[in-house]
């Protein structure tokens, strides 16, 4: 199933200055810093494909089919036939993690399977859709995004699951 | 968003509550998100199985023929079919259309979506409530019924469950709530 695995240190072999590769090697040891990246990193991929309609190698994604540009599920989710942004129900970008922080990488992927599954059928195409492989960055943008972490570096690691807690105590729906 | 200093002290306010982590305004604007969720899950057919945190994203049961014939005869005007009262008994309901056929948003005769007027899942209510936001679908009237709204979604809910969030709907909010925080975390 698909999942995004960037080798940090990968990333920062492109700063040319040694002195900058070994501070930056030395704080993107943090796991507050890796957490952060690769954050980032999910909220860069979500905004290229929305908003810009790219591949992880920055080209645009294939046109929809005539035949789901037709359909009544493409009018009811408000989609544009020359905006292609691989949102239907928004679940599958919107449910895109960080899933790993072991060693020198940050991996990105899902946890849920029918989410995994559709991202999948995404990023290898299937006999009725054509590839659009969203799921990366070129490298020069993890640079960037990197950088962008390590200036502002976090002290501490958002209490994810303190909040998907408060989320489930806090939204109650009543049964009809 | 209440202005906090550290990770910490916003920690320290979520212990209490998310209304006080994120403040009222902020917890609406995720109950509104909940209910797009909702709302658009339903519009494409989908309901849920399962309960608690097992919830999961199903295909809405398909509608009859009979139904389907029903729904024809609607759209063309003023017809006749089978619904159920309040007191559960089965009655014949004649929509008033007077020619000018109101369906609802995403509505096609064969769809299996909830939608004939578009009445029940356009009231969907959101409010904050002390530290809570609570949806509910509200007990407004209906121009076709003699149920209220609240009344249909209590009778649809039985063959075609959908008021609910799966586990991937509760993981987007989780994310759109952390993102949230992540953002304003950066000005400390």
């Amino acid at each position: 199933m698909p999942k995004l695995r960037i080798n940090i240190n990968e990333v920062i072999a492109q700063e040319s200055d040694a002195d900058k590769r070994r501070a930056f090697t030395r704080a993107a040891r943090d796991e507050n810093v890796k957490l952060e990246f690769g954050s980032r990193v999910v909220d860069e991929i979500i905004r290229r494909t929305r908003e810009d309609n790219i591949d992880k190698n920055g080209r645009g994604f294939r046109k929809y089919s005539k035949a789901y540009v037709k359909s009544t599920d493409f009018k009811i989710a408000g989609k544009d036939k020359d905006k292609v942004d691989l949102t239907l129900s928004g679940d599958m970008l919107g449910t895109m993690q960080v899933i790993d922080i072991s060693g020198p990488s940050v991996t990105i992927g899902w946890n849920i399977d029918v989410e995994d599954e559709k991202a999948g059928f995404h990023v290898k195409g299937t006999p009725k859709m054509p590839r659009r492989d969203f799921l990366g960055l070129p490298k020069g943008e993890q640079y960037t995004i990197l950088k962008s972490v390590l200036r502002d570096v976090p002290t501490d690691t958002i209490p994810v699951d303190e909040i998907r807690s408060a989320v489930d105590d806090a939204i109650i729906i009543e049964e009809p | 968003m209440p202005k906090f200093k550290s990770i910490q002290e916003f920690r320290d306010a979520l212990g209490s509550s998310l209304r006080e982590a994120l403040g009222k305004r902020t917890l609406l604007q995720i109950g509104k998100l909940a209910r797009e969720i909702i709302y658009t899950r339903t519009k494409l057919g989908y309901g849920v199985s399962g309960s608690g945190d097992s919830v999961q994203r199903q295909k809405l049961k398909p509608l009859s023929s009979s139904y389907k014939l029903a729904r024809k005869g609607y759209v063309q005007g003023g017809a006749m079919f089978n619904a159920t009262d309040r007191n559960g008994k089965r009655k014949l309901v004649q929509f008033k259309t007077s020619g000018s056929k109101p369906t609802g948003f995403g509505f096609t005769i064969n769809k299996s979506n909830l939608t004939l007027t578009g009445q029940m899942l356009e009231n969907i209510v959101v409010k904050v409530q002390e530290a809570s936001v609570v949806l509910s679908i509200a007990s407004s009237s209906r121009t076709d019924s003699e149920l209220n709204n609240r009344e249909v979604a209590e009778l649809v809910s039985e063959e075609r469950p959908f008021f609910d969030l799966t586990e991937s709907e509760r993981t987007r909010i989780v994310n759109e709530v952390t993102r949230i925080i992540r953002a304003e975390t950066r000005r400390f």
